[in-house]
């Protein structure tokens, strides 16, 4: 009996003296993080602990391992990691709020806004939730809930997003003045006279350069019909060409448009985000 | 009680084991080494990233280091590999260790297509050139790091120092010095051809840059082409069809022009890129041939 009993805990202290504990680790993680080895913390995380540690590790766990995919821009997983923080750690207001953020990224500010609403916050914390929660209403050009939101940021000397919080009421003001283009507009008057379809999207050079290749091309064609009638293959040849440009430049026009208005939109989207994202910084870091 | 007391003793001695000889080198890096050996080099990484930070001794880091860097370079991530080596602390160290961080370093600049930075991280080991063995590492790496630079003469003088190291046999020596001779000849040594001058060929004579770059056919071609528009363009001109002669035969010429200036340039790069791929090639295979 005393004999098993010795051999096991021989092989206790061996295993114990083996391992580093679970306090470490943790010290470890965040050592790599701080030396930006993304790819490796969330291989090591995932690959060497399984779900029966404390809540408290998990949190830790989730915490970093979320905090890495984000800094990979891993963001859909990011989210799903961050949001799996419990409350009680102290990572939690830092990984919902990057959670939510990250889910503006992706183009979903709706789920963004549902995190943020759900969130409990006091002070600070809470003109940031209102702050996410108007650039959210931006994203999805809902100006009214912006001016909700906006308002209730209150009057806060925080130099955390003070310069932010003006550039969100410009943007909002610029989207309240533009009109998207037309993309029907825009096709019939490069039907009309080609090019200038382009010219009211706003490129006027490309406007110009259409413009000059249909009408060289078109003078081609007619130069041919007049001297060598209908049938000739030059003519053929010719006016065949003109068809297919002037054809193209009404599709390239309308096409345009659309791009036009998309550009606007991203751009729109990218100087949100972007002033999203410093408070965030800021705050947290 | 007794045995209380007795199985207390055995853990304390465990523990007593395991401060002193769980420290021991061997034992620090068994863990990482078998995973190495095993090719789990992400493992082994990591494994050696715990080592750093859970050691605070100077000889214990920097083994870790070279360990983890040698796994960056069996994973062909070379910029990773000098970067691990840059964590270490030079100060203090001992020669051996600092001749293996440098020589390492300077290897992987030049993996990572660093030559310069290879050259500099070398000539800090000059100190080294007395040890043989290890000068003839040195020489090696440096022939090869001056032959990517294009320093031919440097080149030259560091594979003239490799041979004299590695053969004795004068009749061996000879015969390699002449192949070296012949391959550093003027005729051998790659010509750079210029960029600028093969635009100002094409500029004048449609095609002309092409055959400075020794692609005759494609010259022949694109001379044809640009002809056969200019012709087409003149014709339709001279028999009254300006539209036609202006857009089919100039627009389109124009166009076959400028993007011909363009074509030429990017050729002199490819054209420069694999005769100097060449010369290397044979300059290496002579090298490798001395090594043996």
């Amino acid at each position: 009996m005393r004999f098993f009993v010795s051999i096991l805990i021989i092989l206790f202290s061996l295993n114990v003296a083996a391992q580093y504990s679970i306090s470490q680790e943790l010290r470890f993680i965040n050592h790599m993080v701080n030396q930006e080895e993304y790819d490796d913390v969330i291989y090591y995380i995932e690959n060497h602990f399984n779900k029966d540690y404390p809540l408290s590790v998990r949190d830790s766990l989730n915490f970093f391992k979320g905090w890495s995919q984000y800094a990979i821009k891993k963001l859909e997983y990011s989210a799903s990691s961050l949001l799996q923080v419990s409350s009680n750690s102290v990572f939690f207001n830092k990984s919902r709020f990057f959670a939510a953020y990250n889910f503006s990224h992706l183009g979903r500010p709706n789920i963004s806004g549902y995190i943020l609403n759900n969130l409990k916050t006091e002070g600070r914390f809470n003109n940031l939730k209102n702050f996410q929660l108007a650039g959210n209403a931006l994203l999805s050009r809902s100006l009214n809930d912006f001016e909700t939101s906006f308002q209730n940021i209150g009057t806060t000397n925080d130099f955390s997003f003070s310069i932010e919080k003006e550039k969100l009421n410009e943007y909002a003001l610029e989207i309240k003045d533009h009109r998207d283009k037309s993309m029907l507009v825009g096709g019939l008057m490069s039907a009309i006279i080609p090019g200038s379809g382009k010219i009211y999207a706003g490129k006027t050079g490309e406007g110009i350069a259409s413009f000059l290749i249909i009408a060289a091309s078109g003078a081609t064609a007619l130069e041919n019909y007049n001297k060598l009638g209908i049938k000739n293959a030059k003519t053929i040849l010719f006016g065949s060409l003109f068809a297919v440009l002037y054809i193209g430049n009404i599709y390239g026009t309308v096409f345009t448009v659309k791009l036009v208005n998309e550009e606007f939109n991203h751009e729109m989207d990218h100087k949100i985000l972007f002033n999203m994202h410093i408070p965030l910084r800021n705050i947290f870091n | 009680m007794k045995w209380i007391i007795k199985y207390y003793l055995i853990c304390t001695f465990l523990s007593g084991i395991f401060l002193t000889k769980g420290f021991s080198e061997d034992k620090i890096f068994k863990r990482a080494d078998s995973l190495m050996l095993a090719g789990q080099f992400r493992d082994a990484r990591i494994e050696l990233e715990k080592v750093i930070f859970f050691h605070n001794n100077q000889q214990i880091t920097t083994e870790a280091l070279i360990r983890k860097s040698d796994c960056y370079k069996n994973e062909q991530d070379f910029k990773k590999t000098y970067e691990t080596l840059n964590r270490i602390f030079l100060q203090n160290l001992p020669d051996s260790l600092l001749f293996e961080v440098r020589y390492e370093k300077a290897l992987a600049y030049f993996l990572n297509e660093e030559p310069g930075r290879a050259i500099f991280e070398l000539q800090s080991l000059q100190k080294f050139l007395s040890d043989e063995k290890k000068a003839l590492w040195i020489t090696f790496l440096s022939a090869i790091s001056y032959c990517d630079l294009k320093d031919w003469e440097e080149a030259k003088k560091e594979s003239l120092e490799f041979l004299k190291l590695n053969v004795s046999d004068p009749v061996e020596k000879d015969s390699f010095q002449m192949q070296i001779d012949e391959l550093f000849s003027e005729k051998n040594i790659p010509k750079t051809l210029s960029r600028q001058t093969a635009k100002n060929i094409s500029m004048f004579i449609p095609g002309g840059g092409q055959f400075y770059s020794g692609k005759i056919v494609e010259g022949l071609f694109s001379f044809g082409l640009h002809g056969a528009l200019f012709y087409f363009g003149v014709s339709q001109f001279l028999d009254k069809f300006y539209f036609t002669g202006y857009t089919a035969g100039f627009g389109l010429l124009q166009r076959l022009y400028t993007g011909n200036l363009q074509r030429v340039q990017d050729l002199v790069d490819q054209v420069n890129k694999t005769r100097h791929d060449d010369f290397f090639n044979e300059y290496f295979t002579i090298l490798t041939a001395i090594a043996e």
